[in-house]
């Protein structure tokens, strides 16, 4: 079966979010006010990068001064290091096209939002995800912190510009993936020499492989069916943001889907739903496998039915919302990883925790 | 074969049924009452405790016994040990489903030694902060106690282990004008502190610290959190922050790859705070727990206060002697 979809790859590089930005009225000098500009964002970019494009259509009327630039959604400052795609999916339940944000370019909340200094702290950052993608990956960041910097430079520029094939020309050179049907990671053939280890690298095919993961929860109270009706988020306290390390691996013969992996970190939500895999448990795994090492074992894969205990009563619903669409959860979370994850090698999830009037049909 | 007598017991279990012991996680009741045991009788609570990542199988259930539970006899020469019991599906369901502790009789498993990484399992940073807030209690301090928040947002819809954070608050820091010669090394030789209560000469020269210790489940170590505050409420900037380290300290940040300073959103609080990024912590922390005996995992309970008090030196927060004992 087909892990790796360049065709679906490309979906994710080349989605856009339509964006209205308008300037903040404490920012406006003139009269009339400007119009706002008319923006398209990429999904897997930032919106700090969109300032150059954005600043031309406002700069005659901007007060005279430094900028400091900050984005707000109705109301709600937004945080500059998470990727557009998945500020948009988490904030807007009811995906509002176009987008209508408010730019600021005064007044930076920095009680809120972490300093941004434009185009160089956002590379910063990405990098810095890179490397916490690899180090979950391969157990370190050695692929990342020895990357030569003309490769970095190009790395960073081909996600600025979009350009997937520019990006996966020198990506694939470090060993990140992609994750493969036996659930171990393909590590591309490399082309450099084998880079010198201090120590012996801890054994490597018993180890199952660990996938970086961001969640971001919103608990929201509501049935999931209405979305339009989805208050508005005001503050970032209502949002649960996980970043997580999945231990993946074949349990006698099933795949892990994506409802595997959400379960692993959100059990109690996605345990409802398991009522119908408990004839899913391999009844032939044989018992003295309990006394080999247990570094391999499935405890991370829970197909166990979970007890009652904690559970959150019939009518609790998620949605699960990764790059602008709602995958069907039995898909095989390899398949997921490998093709929606973003350019920080992170699969960013968002997921709606709230109620559901019909019963949820898998 | 060893045998270990284990009381399975349903996480809702109220304490006082668990005989007191400060370790809020593992408990052990007295063998006394069957003579035929001649084992430790080990309760545990097996919702999420002492399972890697918080997960189980429908057949196993691992966990991890410290030396000092062990039976005597060569097992006890291991640090620790892993126990595995093997249990089928049905056997599984009745277990979660009663509230009856269950007597298990299970064989044991031995974790192989492979090379340790340096890292933590969040069961293990969950052992090792009860370790630490006891040590912390035990050592007698000026400072005020630990404590720990879980983290409230999720609660009960996640697996909990090792959610939340060790919090210890308004700690007072004179101004690096005022204060005397600072003169600790980082050996683990530990040189005598001031262990008297700073009596601010002026308030207004006092900085007030919170610190944080959380969990990455990403690099597998804890993650320290901070900010500082002028006495009035005024947040502190990094430059401030950076005049209150000792010297050794500021060295150490501008010269070490590993060890820097950055400003994230708290994972729990989702505001900016200071925090040492966690990256080379592994490194260093097997370099201090284990250059004695480089093939050996040693004792994980202690992690925390090893891993404490090379990282309050760095950020100058008062470690009191005797915290890192050798363990």
């Amino acid at each position: 079966m087909e892990l790796c979809s360049e065709e679906a790859m490309k979906y994710v590089w080349e989605g856009a979010i339509p964006l209205q930005i308008h300037l903040h009225e404490s920012d406006v000098t003139t009269l009339p006010p400007p119009p706002p500009a008319l923006v398209l964002g990429p999904r897997i970019g930032y919106l700090p990068l969109l300032v150059p494009i954005i600043k031309p259509y406002f700069s005659g009327a901007l007060p005279p001064g430094e900028d400091t630039v900050w984005f707000d959604y109705k109301g709600l400052p937004l945080k500059w290091y998470v990727p557009l795609g998945v500020l948009f999916d988490l904030l807007c339940a009811e995906p509002e096209r176009p987008w209508n944000l408010t730019v600021h370019f005064r007044g930076y909340p920095g009680e809120v939002l972490t300093p941004c200094e434009g185009e160089e702290t956002v590379k910063w950052s990405y990098i810095n995800s890179l490397k916490e993608a690899a180090y979950v990956i391969n157990g370190n960041s050695k692929s990342i912190m020895n990357m030569p910097q003309a490769d970095q430079f190009d790395l960073w520029q081909s996600l600025i510009k979009g350009d997937m094939d520019g990006y996966h020309r020198i990506s694939s050179r470090l060993k990140l993936g992609p994750v493969g049907e036996d659930c171990i990671l393909n590590r591309a053939s490399s082309m450099q020499s084998r880079q010198a280890t201090d120590e012996p690298e801890i054994v490597g095919s018993n180890r199952p492989s660990r996938l970086p993961v961001r969640l971001y929860v919103r608990n929201v109270d509501q049935d999931l069916e209405y979305l339009e009706d989805v208050q508005t988020l005001d503050n970032w306290d209502s949002v649960s943001y996980i970043n997580r390390a999945i231990e993946f691996h074949k349990e006698g013969g099933n795949y892990m889907t994506l409802k595997h992996a959400m379960r692993n970190i959100l059990r109690e939500i996605f345990s409802e739903e398991a009522s119908t895999n408990a004839n899913e448990l391999d009844g032939t795994e044989e018992a003295d496998s309990a006394y080999r090492d247990l570094e391999t074992t499935s405890m991370k894969n829970d197909l166990v039915e979970e007890s009652t205990f904690g559970r959150q009563g019939p009518n609790k619903g998620t949605l699960v919302r990764i790059q602008g669409i709602e995958p069907d959860l039995d898909i095989p979370f390899a398949w997921v990883v490998n093709n929606l994850k973003n350019p920080d090698y992170f699969l960013h999830v968002c997921v709606y925790v709230g109620t559901s009037s019909k019963a949820k049909a898998k | 074969m060893n045998r270990v007598y284990i009381y399975i017991v349903p996480w809702f279990i109220p304490q006082p049924f668990l005989d007191p012991c400060p370790d809020r996680l593992l408990h052990v009741l007295s063998a006394s009452s069957d003579e035929n045991l001649f084992f430790p009788i080990v309760v545990i609570d097996w919702r999420h405790r002492f399972v890697d990542g918080g997960g189980f199988s429908s057949r196993r259930i691992s966990f991890l016994l410290p030396r000092n539970l062990l039976p005597q006899g060569p097992l006890r020469l291991l640090p620790f040990v892993r126990l595995v019991l093997a249990i089928n599906p049905g056997c599984l369901e009745e277990l979660m489903l009663s509230n009856q502790p269950w007597l298990f009789e299970g064989l044991l498993g031995f974790r192989s030694m492979y090379q340790w990484d340096g890292t933590l399992s969040p069961s293990e940073f969950d052992i090792s902060v009860a370790d630490l807030c006891e040590r912390w209690r035990e050592v007698g301090t000026s400072l005020p106690q630990w404590v720990w928040l879980p983290d409230r947002a999720l609660g009960a819809l996640s697996c909990n282990v090792a959610a939340g954070y060790l919090a210890i608050e308004n700690i007072y820091h004179q101004n690096a004008s005022e204060e005397g010669s600072f003169e600790e090394s980082i050996s683990r030789d530990e040189e005598p502190f001031d262990e008297a209560t700073l009596v601010p000469s002026n308030k207004n020269d006092m900085h007030i610290y919170d610190y944080h210790i959380l969990y990455s489940f990403t690099f597998r170590v804890p993650v320290l959190y901070f900010r500082g505050y002028q006495s009035d409420g005024c947040p502190l900037k990094l430059v401030d922050i950076e005049k209150d380290l000792p010297a050794y300290s500021l060295k150490l940040l501008r010269e070490s790859k590993w060890a820097f300073i950055t400003q994230e959103d708290h994972p729990y609080l989702h505001r900016p705070w200071y925090t040492l990024h966690p990256c080379g912590t592994g490194d260093w922390m097997k370099f201090l727990l284990c250059s004695d005996a480089p093939n050996k995992i040693p004792p994980l309970h202690g992690y925390l206060s090893a891993w404490l008090s090379v990282i309050g030196q760095v950020v100058g927060l008062r470690i009191p002697i005797g915290l890192f004992k050798s363990v």
